[in-house]
Formats: structure tokens, C-alpha cells, sequence
């Protein structure tokens, strides 16, 4: 009998060896990494946890604990759908990158990422997730830096911030112990409290420490950095609600609520006017990532089932906003060195109307305006936030307002005419592309999908209602 | 293992005090200099140190794991150094040396990095840096550590993160990582001992020291072809 | 199955089959190497159904119901909003006119020439948005409704050869629209959003947020960015990039009815309505050519409707036509618009030789029908505003207001009648039979219901339950003499204008031409736009500072700030 948990350990890092070896079959390695990270989604889903399930005369059964190197590995529910969450999502990203970057390191690496996320959300204690969130994080490096591009500087502030964040984490295990040990020494609870605070604020990128997220965007290859602003984000978020769930104390008495709330206002805030100053369209979906974290952050001040909730609505539609995004960035990248500035893609609306279609829906869904998928999971927040917290509300709608004059600026240059002569900024022996059909039938998939997402509220809606629920240190 | 154990016992003297000075020397040479041939040595130094350090507070099998871990990574990174190096000279932009000339060449280079402006500005960091972490070792003690372990912790920890401020070349970052890891490695395995701990916290160094490799080479190839007409 | 088969949401669902199904016609057409004449016959019989389609059900009226569309999903904990489109009486008039005025575009492009596939389906996504901002049922719908028609007319706008870096004014509008709903929605708390217009509670700070948004929507001038400054197509179709205003009237009649007839505006709303007149007039003739007038034109008549509003609003009318009548005045007036701007861009362009010939006749009376519309000529739909519009500005009694508007409207009239009698490639006379017949069929359809509407209001209210002139007569008796002499006077000088111009234009069009430019007020936003990017500039440059060399310590000393900053 297998544990299948092991599966979904073990068999992306054998997948992702194999689509390494293959990577020079472009086309072959992206279908295969897109199958299988699919059917590895709907397996944890659709697999009854508890029973044994027999596939290819092997018995396999899924959930319960399983010992990993003396320790354990728990699936529960919540678990399921946050990897399944995090399989999918890749396989939409590996869906994009098929078209614009098969061949990448990202897929490989993406797989091997995958397995340390999964073993993250499943390995008890928690310093081992820390451990292994560290590793996944030290690994994107090599999916970040483009092949053959420039050097990607945001994945060394990445990887600088992430390492900070490392000792806090690892540290906050050790006081809680003893606190349990000495309850009245409350001063161990406060240091844990501070740690974990700090040492979140630096891996979501809180300000001051959210330079990294725009410079991993605006240097590294977009569905990579989308790769990491959805997937990782997603297990770093998975990971704070596990430490706050084995140690409620951490946050009782609602304390963190007014300072969580500071933070991602001073995010998205910070964010709005720096995006709204940018000329480098990379940039701006770093930045568009910073808002969006802020307003995670705002959803989770709410200190309450319904802002959890919220928090989870976020992240399951931010997938939809960032690959949109990345995938018109690299459809325009190809025309511009890499180098996508608002000098250098001039004109290039009418060569690459289907990049230029991505970047603006994946833009407007980032920003949480009609009718796209982030639609959804602002009109939530707004409406549930507004009655109590008006300046809360106001600041987000500024941040995407400061986003949206990035991006209009943007689509200004990609709609205008195009300059007679070549820019210098332009790749003198750049061939003549433009967006052929293949990429135009993903995208305009990936925007009704959007699209049918922002109208349609109610389909992720109850999934992040039902997560929110498994976790009990909040209040109903 | 009795011959590791003599060894440890030979150096046992060192174990202290002069450790720390080891290391903090050895952390103010790699902000400062900016030559790889020193600063690979530097880091192989510094990872003994700390290696020595580590046996106050955990096994002596343990620390030597640490420290073969560490001497891997100065062994990747003079690898990867190396291969840049050729890669430039075969470019043209980096003229090779006959070997006669070869130290002269050396003691040239590092009089004039050693006293340009970079190296000054970061030699005037590393003072401030300096005088904060003693300051904060004494204000903040750690737990489970000794006095000497707390300077040396916050000194790697501090000047590690001087050093990945400082610089944008990615092995520069990388060891000024490894030094901040190095820093808190040799702290919480005082807090928790565990094996597999130790044993991740490698891979973290492993994956990081890899990381900065493969950056530094896709930097190098990046200039290699904007610089070739 | 049965919510696709709703006669409501066939009237979108129809205008964007035909889109998709002109768009691959084109596509696979081309590759397949058919021939361009089958293609427009296929193309064009298609169109001719699915507008009859349409203009079946909403000539059906009120017998289609009431309808509530929702999704029908589990309510969840989160997100109790769904999209609904819900049949509207008071706006059904102004879904019509939208739709015959497309329809009839769509004909005359066919007829006349210039019927680009591209331009048709941007066309249809056009009414399709249209119509459901019109069936809108709540401020959520009409949010996610607008954001498609920026979209729509976006497009449209790059199809019609506008400048193309401009495109994005008529996105930005429409986000700061969208977003001043929303924030009306969320000021006023307790989910409002989500509550159906009809059952919105009166009064509160959504009101203004609310009415700021429309007004955006109405492009007034000066804020009329998303009126397109260069058309290079010859096509008719161009004619509807120029009616988003309905989506401001379409939410102004909507608080209308929830703030029981009254509308949050203040004398600030008679200088942005005259300043729309005299804007739309001034601009239309100093505009280049008759062609390039059109859209100033549109404008100011546009205008006209909206001082006849805002006057209503703060006047209360009087006998005949009380301050309640406000919403049918705003659906008549904006039909009257509408109908009129798409006679604008499918009739017109000729010379007064020819006004009178038989031959020219079907081309010519619809146009001339269109004209006396724009200026609020009697038995037509553009005089049930102008009789508001000339006995509110005589009550009001302001002078500086009467001036303002009698210049806005002299140009404007002479600016029509420069349209009506300039010269035009498209001539009737030239064309085959079947082209003359759709071209006849769309130009009638727009004369027509201008007329019969213009002749007995009622048509297009059903159902009115306030005081409300129904019938011609009715109209006519509404203004003072004053009022009449007014109007007159602006016509006859307006018309005098127009022939001067024949002759003083060639000499002055220097001047003509620096006017233009001056009032087009694009110098003004482009200097606005400079200086934004001069403060953006430097948000970049510390952006740069704080993101590049050496931003892990820059993080780190901002940390240490703050600490000092808080912990102080």
C-alpha cells in the first residue's frame, strides 16, 4: 500500500526530472507538465481521504499520517484543497507558458517548487514547512532568471528578504515551547508575536521591505514572478495560517488586527503611488502583487471567519490577474529585448493585440475593477469592509486607481501609432513577430475564464467560505 | 571519531575568544575586499571558525558537517569564479597574465582595490556595523549561547547583511547570505540540535550557494553577448 | 435553458452572436477565398434579421414583463451579488432608440458604403453592452455593464481610425465613472449595491457620488475626452462612438425615479450644460469640414438636453410639464439625441440644388428631418426637450444664461445646416438598388421615429403616470412667446450664419482653425498630463533609488525609522 502522500511528494520532483531532460521538446515538456500537474489537482480532490483507492493493480490510500524521516505528514482537508489550489494554478501558468516560454527552467523547477510547498503545508512541526518554504524559495532563483536575459537582481532581494525572514520563524517554535512551559511568562509571547509579524511582513512584502516584489517583476521572467506571486504567495499565506493555528495565542485578543490592517494599507498606499509613477510595465505587476498583498492584509485585519475568507477569495482569484498579466508581458518582452518599458513597446499593440489584450484584463483584474476575476474578490471586501472601515476601503480603491494610471499609461504607448523609425531602445535583429493565433486562442480562454470568474462571485465564493472554516482561531 | 576529536582537542584553545576574532575578521575581509580569490578563502576560513565555535554548543560531528558543507560551497563558488574568469579572457575583456607577473599583477590589484573608495566606504560600514553588534550583543543577549557566541552571531549575521546590501554580484550577495545563515546557524543549534535540521538548513546553503552560481553565470554570459558586436 | 430563451436576454444575447458570427465570416471568408459581394450579403442579411429581431422585442414593450435574471447558485457567505438584468419601462424608450439607431447605421454603412466587418461586430458588442446597461438591475450590474462598454467602445474607437493613443481617454472616463458608482454604493453601506435600483432608498451621499458619475458619462464639456477627435473612416458606423451618453442617461433617470423625481443638481449644472451647448456649437463650426463637425454637433445637442434637465430639475416646469416629468424628459430628450446623431453620420451632404430633386428625395428628407431634430424644431422628438429647454431659460430669467445658450445654439444651427447642405461623396444617386433600399431603410427608420414620436410624445411612454405633454399640441403650447422668439431668432441667425460662412469661411478658417484648437481643450489636458508625469517622474526616481543598489539597506534604515517614529 502507498501513502499517498508521498505521491504528491515524490512524484513532482521525478516529473520535474523528467521534463528537464526533455525541456529541448519544448512542446512535449509543457503538455506533459501540464497534464500532470492537472490530473495531480483533481487526484487530491477527488480521492477520498481515509480509503484505500486501487490504481494500476497498486493500492493507494490518501490522508492520515505518514512518517517522513521521523516526522510527520498530515493531510487534512484544508490541505487538499490548498495543494490542489497550488497544482492547478501551476498548471494554468504552465498552460500560458506552453505558448510564450516552453522550455524554461520554470517547468522543471516549478515541479520541484511544488513538492516542497506540498511537503510545507503537510509536515509537522512547523519549522520543517519554514525549512522547506526556504528551500522552494532558494530554487525559484533558477526559474526567475531568464535564459539568456538580463541578470534578474529581484531574485537575489528576493531570496535576501526571504533568508531574514528564516530565523524568526524557526525561533518562534522554540519560545512557544517554553511559553508552554512557563505560562506566565508572557514575554516569550510577545517576542513570538513581534518574530512572526516581522518575519511575515518580509516574505508577503510589507513596506518598507516590498522593493523586492516589483524588482523580481520588472528583471525576471513574468510567469516565473507570476509563478511566485500566486503559488508561493499562496503557501506562505497557508503557512501563517498554520502557525496561527497551532499557536492561537499568537494572536488572541484580536491584538494583531489594528497592526495588520496599518500594514496593508500603508501597502497598498505605498504601492498605488508607486505604480502609478512607472514606465516599466514588469514593474507594475510587482507592484499590482503589493497592493493585492495589502489588501489581504486589510481582509485579514478584520480579525473575523468572513476577512479570512476574504483573504482566501483574494488568493484563489489572483492567479487569473497575475498570469494574464505575465503572459502579455512576455508576448511583448519578445519584441522588446525583454526590456519592456513604455519607450520600447510604442506601437506594438497592433503587432501583439492578444499580448496587449492579456496585459490590460490581467491588469484590470489585478487592480479589482469590472468585470474581471479580481472583481469579485474586491466587490466582497469592499462590501463587507465599508460599514465599519470607510478609509480602509478608500485606500485600496486609491491603490488600484494608482495601478490603473500605470497601466494606462502603458496601453497608451501600446495603442499609439508606431514610430517610423526604430526606437534605439529596440533589438535591431528582432524578427518581425507577432501574436499568432495558438497564443490568441489561450488568451482569450484565459480572459472568458476571468471574466465568467468576476461575474460569477458565487463560484469561488463558497470554497474560501468552506476553507476559512477549517480554521478555528478566529472568530466566526 | 577519535581523530576528528584530537583535532578538536588540539584547537580546542581556539574554540573561543580567538574564533571570534576569526570570524569577525574574516567577515570584515569579505565586505571589504573584492577580489574572489580572497574573499573564497575568507569564507573558508570563516566556516572553520564557525565550525570551532559550533563545537561549544553541539556535537563535534555535527559541527564538521557544518563545516564540509560550508567548505563545498567555497569550493563551488571558487569553481564558478574560475569558469567566469575564462569565460572573460576567451571574450578578450580580461587579459591573461603570464605567471612570472602573475603576483605582481595580484598585489597591483588589490593596492587599488584595496584603497579605492569602494573598499573605504565599506571599510567605514564594517566599523559601524561593527560597533552596533557589539553594542546590541551586550543590550540582547541570546539564549543558550555564551557571551563570545552571541558577538560572533550578530557580527555574521550584521555584516552579512552589510555585504548582500552592499553589492548586486551575485556571489558577493550569496556570501553575504551564507554569512547571515552562518551567523544563525550557529545559534539555533543550540536551540534545537536536531539532525534534520541541520541537515536542511545545509540544503537551504546548498540551494542558495547553486543559486548565485547560476545567476553569476547567466551574468556573465548577459554582458558576454552585450558587449560582442 | 429557459433563462437563455428570455426575450430580455435574447435582446443582447442576439446583437453578440451576430458580432461573433460576422467576425469568423470575415475570417474563414477570406482564407476560403470567397467572394466579397457574398460575404456582404451573407453579412448583411444576418444584420437584417437579428436588428428586426430586436426591434420586435422591444417594440413588444412591456408585454415581455418584468424579469429578474439571476445566476441561480447557492447564496454564499461572501458574495450575495449576482448579475441581474431586470425589464425597465421608464428606460425602455432609450434601449429602442439605442438599437434602431445602430440598426439603422449598420443599414445606411451597407447602403452607402463603408460597412467594415471590424467596425460591424465592435458595433454589435456596442449594443449588446448598450442594452444591458439599459436592463441593468442593480448598481453592481450596471458597474460590470459599463466596463464592457468602455471596452466595446474602445475598440470601436481604434476600428474607426481615432487616434489611437487617445483610446484610452475613453477608458479612463469610464473607470473614474465606474468608480464613483461604486464608492456611491459603498458609502452608503448595508450592501446597496446589490439592491435593485427600484427599491434604492432616497436620499444620502450616494446621490452625489452617484450624480458625478452620470455626469461623467454625459461628457460634458470640458470633460468631453471620450468624444473621438480625428475620424478617419468614411463609415456611418462611426455614428455610434458618439452615444455612450446614454449610459449617463440611463443613471440619471434611474435616481430620478429613486429620489422621487428630483435630481441632486445646482445652478453648477446650468454652466456645465450652457457651456456643453456653446462648446458642442462653437466647435462644430470651426470644425474643419462638415464631416469633422458631426461629432460637435452631436455634442451640443446633447447639450441642450441636458440644460433642458438640469433647468427642469431646478425650475419644476410649471403647468403642463411639472418638475415629475423630469424622467420622461430625459428619454425623450436623449432618444431625440440619439436618433438625431445617427442621421448625422448616415444622411446628410448635400447641395441645395439638389435638396428638392426626387431622385434625391429619400436621402434628402430624412436628413433635413434630422436637422430640424438637432436644433428642436417642431413635429420632431428634438422639440419635446427644446420646449422645456426655451420655457425654463425665460422663467430662470438670467440673462448671462440666455446669451450663452443663444450663441451655443446659433453656431449649432449654423453648423447643421453647413452639415446638411455640404458636399458628400456618398450620393444617393449613385447606388444600385439593393443599396439604395437598405441605405433608404436605415434613414427612414431614424426620420420615422423622430417624427411619430415628435408628433405624439406618448408613443414612447407608456405607462407615464405624471404630467406630461402627450401630444403634439400639448407641446407647442408649453413655452412663452419669449421663448419662441428665442428660438427663432437663433435659428434665423443660425441659418444666415451658415450661408455667410459659404463665403467668409476660406478667408477666416485661420482663425477658424486656432479656435478649434483652443476650445478642443487637448492642449489644456496634455499640460496636465505633463505635469502629473513631471511628479511622477520623481516618485520614479525614488522609486529607483529605493529599489535598486543597495535596497535591502535602504529597507532596513526605513524600518528603523518607522520603529523610532511609532515606538516614540
Amino acid at each position: 500500500m502507498i501513502a499517498g502522500l508521498l505521491l504528491f511528494l515524490v512524484l513532482p520532483l521525478v516529473i520535474g526530472g523528467v521534463v528537464y531532460v526533455f525541456r529541448r521538446w519544448g512542446t512535449l515538456s509543457s503538455l506533459l507538465s501540464i497534464g500532470m500537474t492537472l490530473a495531480l489537482g483533481i487526484t487530491i480532490l477527488a480521492l477520498p481521504l481515509g480509503q484505500v483507492v486501487e490504481f494500476w493493480g497498486r493500492q493507494i490510500v490518501m490522508g492520515g499520517t505518514v512518517s517522513f524521516l521521523g516526522r510527520e505528514l498530515i493531510l487534512e482537508d484544508v490541505d487538499r484543497v490548498a495543494i490542489a489550489f497550488l497544482y492547478l494554478t501551476a498548471s494554468g501558468l504552465f498552460l500560458l507558458a506552453w505558448q510564450v516560454s516552453p522550455g524554461t527552467l520554470l517547468f522543471p523547477v516549478g515541479f520541484g517548487m511544488l513538492s516542497l510547498l506540498s511537503g510545507s503545508l503537510l509536515i509537522r512541526p512547523l519549522i520543517y514547512a519554514v525549512l522547506l518554504v526556504e528551500i522552494a524559495v532558494a530554487a525559484s532563483v533558477f526559474a526567475l532568471q531568464d535564459e539568456g536575459g538580463r541578470p534578474a537582481r529581484g531574485a537575489l532581494q528576493y531570496l535576501s528578504v526571504s533568508l531574514l525572514a528564516l530565523p524568526g520563524l524557526l525561533v518562534i517554535h522554540w519560545l512557544m515551547d517554553r511559553y508552554a512551559l512557563t505560562p506566565d511568562n508572557t514575554a516569550l509571547l510577545d517576542v513570538s508575536a513581534v518574530l512572526l509579524a516581522f518575519s511575515f511582513a518580509l516574505l508577503m512584502g510589507s513596506v518598507p521591505f516590498q522593493t523586492w516584489l516589483p524588482s523580481v517583476a520588472g528583471d525576471s521572467d513574468p510567469l516565473a514572478s507570476a509563478f511566485l506571486f500566486t503559488v508561493n504567495h499562496a503557501a506562505v499565506w497557508f503557512l501563517l495560517l498554520a502557525f496561527l493555528e497551532t499557536y492561537p495565542e499568537l494572536i488572541a485578543g484580536a491584538r494583531f488586527a489594528p497592526y495588520a490592517s496599518a500594514a496593508g494599507m500603508a501597502m497598498v498606499l505605498a504601492g498605488g503611488v508607486l505604480a502609478a509613477s512607472q514606465r516599466r510595465l514588469g514593474r507594475l505587476m510587482g507592484y499590482g502583487a503589493v497592493i493585492d498583498n495589502g489588501a489581504a492584509l486589510i481582509a485579514f485585519g478584520m480579525a473575523s471567519e468572513r476577512g479570512l475568507a476574504l483573504v482566501l477569495l483574494g488568493l484563489l482569484v489572483r492567479p487569473f490577474g497575475m498570469a494574464l498579466t505575465a503572459m502579455g508581458l512576455s508576448g511583448l518582452g519578445a519584441a522588446c529585448g525583454h526590456d519592456v518599458r513604455v519607450e520600447t513597446v510604442r506601437g506594438l499593440g497592433r503587432r501583439f493585440p492578444w499580448s496587449t489584450l492579456a496585459f490590460a484584463v490581467g491588469a484590470l483584474s489585478i487592480a479589482g475593477l469590472p468585470a474581471s476575476a479580481g472583481f469579485a474578490a474586491r466587490w466582497a471586501l469592499y462590501r463587507l469592509l465599508g460599514p465599519s472601515d470607510l478609509v480602509s476601503v478608500l485606500a485600496m480603491v486609491g491603490g488600484s486607481l494608482g495601478l490603473m494610471v500605470g497601466v494606462w499609461r502603458a496601453l497608451s504607448a501600446l495603442l499609439a501609432e508606431a514610430e517610423a523609425e526604430a526606437s534605439t531602445e529596440l533589438v535591431d535583429d528582432a524578427p518581425a513577430e507577432h501574436d499568432r493565433w495558438p497564443r490568441g486562442l489561450v488568451v482569450g480562454l484565459a480572459v472568458v475564464a476571468s471574466v465568467v470568474v468576476g461575474l460569477s462571485p458565487h463560484l469561488l465564493g463558497p470554497i474560501a467560505a468552506r476553507l476559512a472554516g477549517f480554521y478555528t482561531f478566529l472568530a466566526p | 571519531m577519535p581523530i576528528l576529536d584530537e583535532l578538536v582537542a588540539e584547537a580546542a584553545f581556539l574554540a573561543a575568544l580567538p574564533s571570534v576574532v576569526g570570524v569577525f575578521i574574516t567577515a570584515t575581509l569579505l565586505v571589504v575586499s573584492q577580489d574572489w580569490r580572497m574573499n573564497v578563502i575568507a569564507l573558508a576560513m570563516q566556516y572553520f571558525f564557525v565550525g570551532l565555535l559550533m563545537t561549544q554548543v553541539t556535537r563535534i560531528e555535527m559541527a564538521a558537517v557544518k563545516g564540509l558543507i560550508g567548505w563545498v560551497i567555497c569550493l563551488a563558488f571558487y569553481l564558478t569564479e574560475q569558469q567566469m574568469q575564462s569565460s572573460l579572457r576567451s571574450n578578450g575583456s580580461d587579459e591573461a597574465v603570464p605567471l612570472r607577473n602573475w603576483f605582481a599583477a595580484r598585489l597591483e590589484g588589490w593596492r587599488r582595490e584595496g584603497i579605492s573608495a569602494q573598499a573605504a566606504f565599506n571599510f567605514m560600514a564594517t566599523v559601524l556595523v561593527a560597533v552596533t553588534v557589539s553594542a546590541a550583543s551586550s543590550e540582547l543577549p541570546l539564549p543558550q549561547v555564551s557571551g563570545s557566541l552571541t558577538l560572533a552571531c550578530y557580527v555574521l549575521a550584521g555584516l552579512g547583511i552589510l555585504l548582500i546590501g552592499l553589492s548586486q554580484d551575485p556571489l558577493r550577495v550569496g556570501v553575504g547570505m551564507l554569512m547571515f545563515l552562518s551567523g544563525f546557524d550557529l545559534f539555533y543549534v543550540a536551540l534545537e540540535p536536531s539532525l534534520l535540521v541541520t541537515g536542511f538548513l545545509g540544503v537551504v546553503s546548498f540551494v542558495i550557494a547553486l543559486g548565485m552560481a547560476y545567476l553569476k553565470a547567466a551574468e556573465v554570459a548577459y554582458s558576454s553577448e552585450e558587449s560582442t558586436p | 435553458m429557459g433563462l437563455m430563451m428570455d426575450p430580455l436576454i435574447l435582446t443582447m444575447v442576439f446583437p453578440l452572436l451576430a458580432a461573433g458570427g460576422v467576425s469568423l465570416a470575415s475570417y474563414f471568408f477570406v482564407r476560403l477565398d470567397v467572394k466579397r459581394g457574398y460575404v456582404r450579403a451573407l453579412v448583411g442579411a444576418s444584420l437584417i434579421a437579428v436588428g428586426a429581431a430586436v426591434a420586435l422585442l422591444l417594440s413588444v414593450g412591456d408585454e415581455i414583463g418584468s424579469r429578474l435574471v439571476l445566476p441561480s447558485l447557492t447564496a454564499s457567505l461572501l458574495t450575495e451579488s449576482a448579475v441581474g438584468v431586470r425589464w425597465n419601462a421608464t428606460l425602455w424608450p432609450l434601449g429602442l432608440s439605442f438599437s434602431v439607431v445602430v440598426f439603422s447605421l449598420l443599414l445606411a454603412a451597407g447602403g452607402r458604403g463603408g460597412l467594415s466587418f471590424r467596425l460591424a461586430s465592435v458595433l454589435l458588442l456596442l449594443l449588446s453592452a448598450g442594452l444591458a446597461v439599459v436592463w441593468s438591475a442593480s448598481p453592481f450590474t450596471t458597474m460590470v455593464c459599463w466596463a464592457f462598454y468602455d471596452v466595446a467602445q474602445t475598440l470601436g474607437w481604434l476600428a474607426i481610425g481615432g487616434r489611437r493613443g487617445q483610446a484610452v481617454r475613453v477608458l479612463v472616463l469610464g473607470t473614474i465613472a465606474t468608480l464613483l458608482l461604486w464608492l456611491g454604493a459603498l458609502v452608503s453601506g448595508g450592501g446597496i449595491g446589490t439592491v435593485q435600483w427600484a427599491l434604492i432608498p432616497p436620499g444620502g451621499v450616494k446621490m452625489s457620488y452617484w450624480t458625478l458619475a452620470g455626469l461623467l458619462r454625459l461628457g460634458v464639456y470640458p470633460l468631453h475626452l471620450s468624444v473621438p477627435r480625428h475620424i478617419d473612416s468614411h463609415s456611418p458606423l462611426a455614428g455610434a462612438m458618439l452615444l455612450s451618453p446614454l449610459l449617463g442617461w440611463g443613471l440619471w433617470s434611474r435616481l430620478a425615479l429613486a429620489s422621487d423625481r428630483a435630481l441632486l443638481l445646482g445652478p453648477w449644472a446650468v454652466v456645465l450644460a450652457l457651456l456643453t451647448v456653446a462648446g458642442g456649437g462653437i466647435l462644430a463650426w470651426t470644425a474643419g469640414s462638415p464631416k469633422e463637425s458631426r461629432p460637435w454637433i452631436s455634442v451640443g445637442a446633447n447639450g441642450s438636453v441636458l440644460l433642458a434637465t438640469v433647468l427642469l430639475s431646478l425650475w419644476g416646469g410649471g403647468e403642463g410639464m411639472g418638475r415629475e416629468a423630469i424622467v420622461p424628459l430625459m428619454t425623450l430628450g436623449a432618444a431625440g439625441w440619439m436618433l438625431g446623431t445617427g442621421l448625422l453620420f448616415s444622411g446628410g451632404g448635400l447641395a441645395l440644388s439638389q435638396l428638392l430633386r426626387p431622385k434625391t428625395l429619400p436621402q434628402a428628407i430624412p436628413s433635413i428631418i434630422g436637422a430640424l431634430s438637432l436644433i428642436g424644431a417642431p413635429v420632431t422628438l428634438g422639440f419635446v426637450g427644446h420646449t422645456s429647454l426655451m420655457r425654463g431659460l425665460v422663467t430662470g430669467a438670467r440673462w448671462g444664461w440666455i446669451v450663452l445658450f443663444s450663441l451655443g445654439h446659433v453656431l449649432l444651427v449654423a453648423a447643421v445646416t453647413r452639415w446638411l447642405l455640404g458636399d458628400d461623396s456618398a450620393k444617393w444617386s449613385d447606388k444600385a438598388l439593393g443599396h439604395k433600399a437598405a441605405w433608404g431603410l436605415g434613414l427612414a427608420g431614424l426620420a420615422g421615429l423622430l417624427m411619430a414620436v415628435g408628433v405624439v410624445p406618448s408613443l414612447l411612454t407608456p405607462g407615464v403616470d405624471v404630467t406630461f405633454p402627450a401630444t403634439f399640441r400639448a407641446l407647442v403650447a408649453l413655452p412663452p412667446s419669449l421663448g419662441w422668439l428665442l428660438w427663432g431668432g437663433t435659428v434665423v441667425l443660425g441659418v444666415g450664419l451658415a450661408r455667410l460662412g459659404l463665403s467668409l469661411r476660406p478667408r477666416i478658417s485661420l482663425w477658424l482653425n486656432a479656435i478649434h484648437d483652443v476650445l478642443l481643450f487637448d492642449w489644456a489636458y496634455a499640460l496636465l498630463v505633463g505635469a502629473l508625469e513631471r511628479g511622477f517622474s520623481l516618485l520614479s526616481i525614488v522609486d529607483d533609488v529605493l529599489g535598486g543598489r543597495g535596497a535591502l539597506l535602504w529597507s532596513c534604515i526605513l524600518m528603523l525609522i518607522l520603529i523610532l517614529v511609532v515606538g516614540g
